[in-house]
């Protein structure tokens, strides 16, 4: 036997070795293989929102609202007027500036417990929407929202309801039925629907933080009566 | 007065009481996302790592040992086995054995007094509530409790004894949570004005001095340095824990002065505890507890100046730590209901003595049954709301004690996914992906603490296939929408004819806690294998 025999040979027996060892592979029972996922990451305490009827979010943006061709923000620039005239800090005038940015001075901030903020549109108007951002740098829930729509400024002569979340009737201008809302950057929209007014006036009544209360901006939707 | 034996027996009444009304049904109630966290170190713990200090929303490791105990005792030894009940029992056991310190009080305030106290801290419906929750508080108010009974202790009568007490306890504080510094601040700040405003402190100071041995005070350091070393090294494993507990003040300080979340007015613990009342839910009032401890405080303040014994000056210390507790904490501006047991603890104290001042004020008989027919209303009404606080309100935003807590409604995410879990091949195995910005998806790791497969996702990774389940987190806040993110993953990663269908698990989403909702998404075939049940709402 020459050297060319045995390499023959040897090849042979590896080759007979492989297609044992691919057969037994083959019959080997296959399992999913442990892999460990990363741990989560902490957090700590998350903020306390003790409302009762609140919203659940949406998870999206708030869908368009429409209205009538025409209709401009009344409220841009407008005389308002405030239970609270000494602002703990910033000008009631930033209530309808047009800033609706959240950091600090661009908002109003009034007492504690219940206060109001109230609106001269000028003239008669047929309003659509009232947008309102009380403070929203924090997910917070402001108590007792309420907006009404006159043509009186003292609001005697049958102001309009348009919002009301005061469940307990702790303002005392009637039980609401609305719901609780977490404060965001998109403000808090409420149909006017179509209502003939000429102040709009704004409760609240603290918020799950403090007993204050806040204004970024009020945007009053709608046109003036012809 | 009562014989020692009587008191005893009846002490350890209130005691098997206290028990009795915090042990039933602790699973009830949702995991919080804190107890989630502390579940979560606990659950390591038993699985054979040993602690180490972290001071980014960690705290000391003496919870997670108690737990330790507890949940090896119910025999377990992993995470996943873990059940609310075995950590909880953890912190019932503190919570009910608070009592026992009165135990030590018997020749320092009046037997009497005692007694009512220790039915006040059998039913004080807060502290009920958080003696039920896996969170550090009740361990922290049953070792400042024990602290502050062992310096009255020591001022009555300056022994050794009660000295090692005192320093113990004080290390066990620190064990447990870093707030354990504020404790330390008032009680330091009650000892000089005990000392100080006393009428008669040239005689109280000689008295001291006398008594008082000068390696008295070494000894206590020592002492609490080294109890607390002990625990916070992991008994010696971790050394450095030690410095990064320290270090961690700097942290903690910033998140009390500066961290928005959490912050309230000065007021908040006071209004808390006097009157609470949401919309259709009930009243909720500790006012009672208040009242009477302010009137057991006002007696034990003006009694200084006409008696001058050792008792009294443990009577006035009880009245400074618990005023210089109350303020200091109230001035914090980070503020959460639970930190406000340890003053509550001091109070139901002078409350006792308070019910015995109005028994020695009103001693004609018909005004005593008065008084004795509106102390049982109000002690009632403290029974009702414990009873109403752990069950019906467990979890409610109209329960005053209740804080950013977990809905019941997250019960139905684990109920539904346990059933895809019994319907698919991979069991618990079942690839999940959880998406949340901040990482905010807690307590959802204890929640799917059996499910091995769960990606924990501040944003979602393209670069992995979407799992089988999906779950996102939705806030008022989103700015898009949390349903659109999802299916822009599922779908745009797959050619056309490969595309693989999801649907909503649920009809509509689910409540993680007020203002917090959970959207979930499941593989359409996937899906169609649950029971019609799982799908639809309740």
């Amino acid at each position: 036997m020459n050297t060319a025999h045995i390499r023959a040979i040897g090849l042979l027996l590896l080759s007979v070795q492989l297609l044992n060892s691919t057969q037994e592979a083959a019959e080997e029972k296959l399992v999913p293989l442990e892999i460990e996922l990363p741990k989560p990451m902490f957090i700590g305490t998350p903020q306390n929102l003790r409302v009762p009827n609140l919203e659940k979010p949406l998870g999206k943006p708030r869908p368009p609202f429409l209205a009538p061709m025409g209709t401009v923000n009344l409220a841009l620039g407008r005389a308002v007027t405030s239970s609270d005239d000494f602002p703990v800090i910033g000008e009631l005038e930033m209530v309808t500036d047009g800033d609706k940015e959240a950091p600090d001075g661009s908002f109003v901030e009034l007492g504690p417990f219940l206060q109001q903020v109230t609106i001269d549109l000028g003239q008669p108007c047929e309003l659509f929407a009232v947008v309102v951002w009380h403070y929203h740098m924090q997910p917070l829930v402001y108590f007792d929202v309420i907006i009404q729509i006159a043509t009186d400024s003292t609001f005697v002569n049958n102001p309009v309801t348009i919002y009301n979340n005061d469940l307990d009737n702790s303002a005392a201008l009637g039980m609401g039925t609305d719901n609780h809302y977490v404060e965001t950057s998109e403000g808090r929209l409420v149909d006017a629907q179509g209502t003939i007014g000429r102040y709009v006036r704004l409760y609240s009544n603290g918020n799950t933080s403090n007993d204050l209360n806040h204004y970024i901006e009020v945007e009053i939707y709608g046109r003036p009566v012809e | 007065m009562l014989s020692r034996q009587v008191f005893n027996l009846l002490i350890a009444l209130f005691i098997l009481v206290a028990f009795a009304v915090r042990i039933p049904d602790l699973d009830r109630k949702p995991m919080h996302t804190d107890e989630a966290v502390h579940a979560f170190k606990t659950g390591e713990l038993l699985e054979g790592h040993s602690f180490r200090y972290d001071p980014i929303d960690f705290h000391g490791p003496l919870l997670h040992y108690s737990a330790w105990i507890s949940a090896r005792l119910h025999g377990v030894r992993q995470y996943q086995d873990l059940q609310p009940r075995h950590l909880r029992l953890a912190t019932v056991v503190y919570g009910s054995l608070l009592i026992a310190w009165l135990w030590a009080l018997y020749n320092v305030l009046p037997p009497r007094a005692l007694l009512v106290s220790a039915a006040l801290f059998m039913i004080s419906p807060a502290l009920v509530y958080y003696s039920r929750y896996f969170i550090m508080e009740t361990l922290l108010v049953f070792f400042h409790l024990g602290f502050t009974i062992a310096i009255m202790r020591y001022l009555a009568k300056p022994t050794t004894g009660w000295l090692v007490m005192g320093a113990a306890c004080l290390g066990l504080m620190f064990a447990t949570k870093e707030t354990a510094l504020l404790y330390l601040l008032a009680a330091g700040l009650g000892l000089i004005a005990t000392l100080t405003l006393a009428p008669n402190r040239s005689t109280l100071l000689s008295r001291l001095k006398m008594a008082a041995r000068p390696w008295q005070l070494p000894l206590f350091f020592i002492i609490c340095a080294l109890v607390f070393a002990i625990f916070v090294s992991a008994f010696g494993s971790h050394w450095e824990s030690i410095i990064t507990y320290l270090q961690g003040y700097g942290t903690h300080i910033q998140r009390g002065l500066h961290d928005n979340t959490h912050v309230k007015p000065w007021y908040y613990y006071g209004r808390l505890l006097i009157f609470s009342h949401w919309d259709q839910g009930p009243v909720w009032s500790e006012g009672l507890i208040l009242i009477l401890g302010t009137i057991g405080a006002v007696h034990f303040y003006r009694q200084r100046n006409s008696t001058n014994t050792p008792q009294v000056t443990a009577h006035n210390f009880l009245v400074w730590n618990t005023f210089l507790g109350i303020l200091l904490f109230s001035l914090v501006p980070y503020k959460t209901p639970w930190n406000m047991l340890g003053f509550l603890a001091g109070m139901i104290l002078l409350a006792g003595q308070g019910v015995l001042v109005l028994f020695q004020k009103y001693s004609a008989h018909r005004r005593r049954l008065v008084l004795a027919g509106v102390l049982f209303l109000g002690f009632g009404h403290l029974a009702w709301q414990m009873g109403a606080a752990t069950t019906r309100y467990d979890a409610s935003p109209l329960n005053p004690y209740v804080y950013a807590h977990t809905s019941h409604e997250l019960e139905r995410l684990v109920t539904g996914l346990n059933q895809v879990a019994a319907v698919d091949s991979a069991g618990f195995g079942l690839p999940i992906q959880v998406i949340a910005g901040g990482h905010d998806y807690w307590p959802l790791p204890w929640e799917l603490r059996k499910f091995s497969q769960v990606y924990w996702w501040a944003a979602i990774d393209t670069g992995i296939a979407p799992a089988a389940v999906i779950l996102g987190r939705m806030t008022a806040n989103d700015r898009d929408s949390v349903e659109a993110v999802i299916a822009e993953y599922v779908y745009s990663g797959f050619a056309p004819g490969k595309k693989i269908m999801y649907t909503s698990l649920f009809e509509a989403p689910i409540a993680l806690r007020p203002g917090v909702s959970l959207a979930a998404f499941i593989k359409y075939d996937l899906y169609n294998r649950l029971p019609v049940a799982v799908k639809s709402d309740p």
